[in-house]
């Protein structure tokens, strides 16, 4: 009897390529989303039609993603139990994790959980999902925006002026 | 002007030269020191080859290399770009081997500060405004030379010199003077200055105290 996902198309060989995860813990994603945009800010002038919308970046990326684990007698990815115990010590963990997600982290990205809630339910036994919401860690800056490495500034200088010095010989000897 | 019309000129630079190096090797400085002694002799012995066979740059190189990785006081190095800064020479080789002594010295010198633990904001200043007079004479020097590569790069370390050691500093805490109504020992002051009983034997050795129980009344200290 062949399955659902014997079917072949582009959509669902994208979508069964990788497993979803958080920090290597994975979990099975019932819905998720991605959102983000470009902050602006937009100036309206007295007596003027046209508004000048500034462009101030991107903004950061977000991620939701309504996730579960479920019990199977003889499960392949996980121990139910302990997976559960797995992904809620992941999402709590200190500093940014690597989430990965076939559509929307292809390839993953490091990303800090926000917040999430765990629910389980008397009806849904074996069964326990998670609502997660993520944003992607970006980079530290210093407070002038870039950050100068002077040490490696003055070894670059130094190895510099050593080769400078190695082409002083006069070439007529 | 050629190799055989200056090489008394160029031999008694070389040989000053590896003097003043040879001169920064001690008890302490181990298989690495060895090695620059081993260097320093080959290059005594067959430097006419070298200078002929263009390997001269590379074989000094290796001198202030080892003199570096066998952990060498800089004050010793100090005494060997002096050396060359004394130098008068006449012939372009001389000249050459001269600048090229000035570079890689204080190459050399600029690398060793990093690995300097600076406890004081006054010890960064001190080593600033020395490292500048220093820097300030050999770009002096290299001004005359027949091409400025060399004062340029000088120029370049020079500045990122600075720029390092005043990043060193900001965060280091300045030396400054108590002056105290009476004498106390230095665990007292230790604990008056710093409110830990730790930091006595450091009140001792940075005001030469020849017995800790009795301090001087004006004593210098790290502001925190």
């Amino acid at each position: 009897m062949s399955q659902i996902s014997d079917i072949q198309n582009p959509w669902r060989n994208i979508l069964l390529g990788e497993q979803a995860s958080f920090r290597g813990v994975i979990f099975h994603v019932e819905s998720g989303s991605r959102s983000s945009g470009r902050r602006g800010v937009v100036h309206e002038y007295p007596k003027r039609n046209d508004p000048y919308a500034e462009d101030m970046g991107r903004q950061a990326r977000r991620f939701s993603f309504s996730g579960y684990l479920i019990y199977r007698p003889s499960n392949p990815l996980y121990e139910y139990t302990s997976q559960r115990k797995a992904l809620y010590d992941a999402l709590e963990n200190d500093d940014i994790g690597k989430l990965v997600h076939p559509v929307f982290v292809p390839g993953g990205m490091d990303a800090l959980c926000e917040r999430y809630s765990m629910t389980e339910s008397r009806e849904r036994g074996g069964y326990t999902q998670f609502e997660m919401q993520f944003v992607e860690s970006g980079k530290s800056v210093s407070a002038f925006g870039i950050s100068i490495d002077l040490k490696g500034n003055l070894f670059i200088g130094a190895d510099a002026a050593e080769q400078t010095a190695l082409g002083l010989m006069p070439k007529d000897i | 002007m050629s190799l055989n019309s200056e090489s008394v000129e160029l031999k008694g630079i070389i040989n000053r030269l590896l003097d003043s190096l040879s001169f920064s090797v001690t008890s302490q400085t181990g298989r690495e020191g060895v090695e620059l002694r081993h260097k320093i002799g080959n290059i005594r012995s067959n430097y006419i080859s070298m200078i002929t066979g263009g390997t001269f740059p590379t074989e000094l190189l290796s001198c202030f290399t080892s003199a570096k990785n066998a952990n060498v006081k800089l004050a010793s190095l100090f005494v060997v770009h002096q050396g060359l800064f004394k130098e008068v020479p006449v012939g372009a080789i001389s000249f050459a081997v001269v600048q090229m002594g000035i570079l890689f010295c204080l190459s050399t010198e600029s690398k060793m500060i990093t690995a300097i633990e600076f406890t004081s904001r006054d010890d960064v200043e001190l080593m600033m405004n020395k490292m500048r007079d220093i820097f300030d004479i050999a770009r002096l020097l290299a001004a005359d030379a027949p091409d400025s590569s060399s004062y340029q790069k000088l120029t370049i370390l020079a500045g990122n010199l600075i720029s390092y050691l005043s990043d060193v500093a900001r965060p280091l805490p300045r030396m400054v003077t108590f002056k105290l109504a009476a004498s106390f020992p230095s665990l007292t002051l230790s604990q008056l200055i710093y409110y830990t009983s730790d930091r006595a034997e450091e009140i001792v050795a940075e005001n030469k105290i020849i017995h800790p129980a009795f301090c001087a009344r004006e004593i210098r200290g790290l502001s925190g």
